[in-house]
């Protein structure tokens, strides 16, 4: 599997909190999901990945050929886009296509107005702009997707794109996920953290546990819905079950839990129904696993 | 240009300018309708007073510290994670801090055009001039303190102590050899090349150190 993004060795501490230490590599022509609980360390790391921050030790990789987070040649081909607050909340479209221009060789003014009118907001052509404080989270959202969609990168790292936009919207930032990876033929690639696992599993390809730091799981989505199973089953048959169980909860009524696929026949020999799990019922299955641990 | 480019990619600073010439334009026309009128002592002594002197200030406050917030996780409203993402922001950085004194010191040299039009006294005008640029020297001095705190009260300070000194002069009868006038602009000059070079040197350590935190 060839990566687009690799490290080895990644540490970043702060006074409470450390990420780290941490190897993986992104597989190259997917789209990959950072999933984890708040105060994982998504957002940390993918501002290491895009030279925000430095991390205190370790290394990354990018492409396969440049390992260093500042180099302008790394930086043209990333599109980045931070959750909240990206640009000064002041500025306007116009402002932002400027900026764009002044910064980037790779970005299109005709392509930025373009997905604006997509995605439905404001574009520089505008007569009346609003500044970004007038805006609506969403909206801020919109315009800043805009604006790395506009540029010609090779990958996208983007914290929390999904998370101040509507269902709809959501949608149909998957299908431009999905848009931005066929017209790389294999070439582009996308990583991006989001809470809403269940509107973002269409454009999911790969994924990324994170918990307190660490990376828990990693693998394709299809991969991981083979390797663990979701358990249900009345709750006079969960102290048996439990020891296969991952992680679980329980009530009254029924318990419901993650475990291996592995060990599937014996859960149903114990009279659990299993399942294959949806991308969201693994994820909170498996953050669930990491914190029980911790 | 390229200097401009990136002062513009973090400031947006040519509307601050446009405003400036705008006012200076209504003061020089005050000044020009009222020239030979029993007014204009009145108006001379307002332009020599301290708005001259607080407003390239006030100015030159926002010129440079919009360029220097940008890169702080403090003042998250300025879209620090955008800036420090770009390629080349390190070098954006130097540039559009060096921008900044290059808009400060117009500021400072409209006042010295306009009040050449008027002002008998050189020494007055030489005197603002000096003034703004000790000004401007201090606010590339305390551009890397890290308390915000800390830089707006020895800004303030600053600008108290220069509207007081301009006010203090204003009223009484001063008079220098042109030999004084003269090292006082050398060493004013000398202070501010100083801080510039202080400022430029210290951008690619002050953005390292940020990254770090």
């Amino acid at each position: 599997m060839e990566s687009i993004i690799s490290a080895s060795g990644l540490v970043k501490s702060y006074s409470k909190f450390t990420l780290g230490e941490l190897d993986f590599a992104v597989p190259k022509g997917f789209a990959t999901a950072l999933i984890g609980a708040n105060g994982a360390g998504k957002t940390t790391l993918i501002d290491i990945l895009c030279g925000v921050i430095h991390a205190n030790s370790g290394e990354i990789s990018y492409f396969g050929e440049f390992t260093d987070p500042d180099s302008p040649a790394v930086r043209e081909r990333i599109g980045y886009c931070a959750a909240a607050g990206f640009f000064p909340t002041n500025w306007k479209a116009k402002n932002i296509a400027s900026s764009f221009e002044i910064a980037y060789k790779n970005f299109d003014r005709g392509n930025f107005a373009r997905i604006c009118d997509e995605l439905g907001v404001e574009s520089h052509l505008a007569k009346k702009q609003l500044p970004m404080y007038k805006l609506s989270d969403g909206n801020r959202m919109r315009t800043a997707l805009a604006a790395v969609f506009a540029r010609e990168t090779d990958l996208l790292i983007l914290d929390e794109p999904g998370s101040t936009l509507d269902p709809l919207m959501r949608d149909r930032l998957c299908d431009k996920f999905r848009e931005y990876l066929d017209r790389g033929d294999g070439e582009k690639s996308i990583i991006f953290s989001t809470h809403n696992i269940a509107d973002m599993e269409n454009a999911t390809d790969y994924a990324v546990f994170m918990g307190n730091g660490k990376i828990i799981e990693t693998g394709f989505v299809d991969d991981l819905k083979e390797k663990y199973i979701i358990v249900r089953g009345d709750p006079e048959n969960f102290p048996a079950a439990r020891e296969l169980l991952l992680s679980y909860s329980v009530n009254s009524t029924t318990f419901e839990g993650l475990a291996y696929a592995e060990n599937s026949e014996k859960l149903r020999l114990l009279g659990a129904v299993t399942e294959r799990p949806s991308l969201q019922t693994l994820s909170v299955g498996i953050l669930k696993y990491a914190e029980g641990k911790r | 240009m390229k200097i401009l480019r990136s002062y513009k990619l973090y400031s947006f600073g040519h509307r601050r300018i446009i405003i400036l010439a705008a006012w200076f334009a209504v003061v020089a026309a005050c000044g020009f309708t009222l020239k030979n009128t029993a007014a204009f002592e009145d108006f001379l002594s307002g332009f020599v007073g301290v708005q001259h002197m607080v407003i390239p200030c006030v100015l030159s406050i926002i010129a440079l510290n919009g360029t220097l917030l940008a890169n702080s996780p403090n003042q998250s409203n300025f879209g620090y994670k955008f800036f420090r993402s770009l390629p080349n922001a390190e070098k954006h950085f130097r540039r559009a801090v060096l921008g900044g004194n290059i808009i400060s010191l117009l500021e400072t040299a409209f006042v010295a055009v306009v009040g050449s039009f008027y002002l008998e006294s050189t020494l007055m005008l030489m005197f603002s001039v000096v003034v703004s640029v000790v000004f401007l020297s201090i606010m590339n001095f305390v551009t890397y303190v890290e308390n915000y705190f800390v830089k707006l009260v020895l800004l303030m300070v600053t600008i108290g102590f220069a509207g007081g000194i301009v006010g203090f002069f204003g009223e009484q009868e001063v008079t220098a050899s042109d030999d004084v006038v003269l090292y006082a602009l050398i060493a004013c000059a000398a202070v501010y090349a100083g801080s510039l070079l202080y400022v430029l040197l210290n951008s690619k350590k002050f953005t390292r150190k940020e990254r770090k935190k």
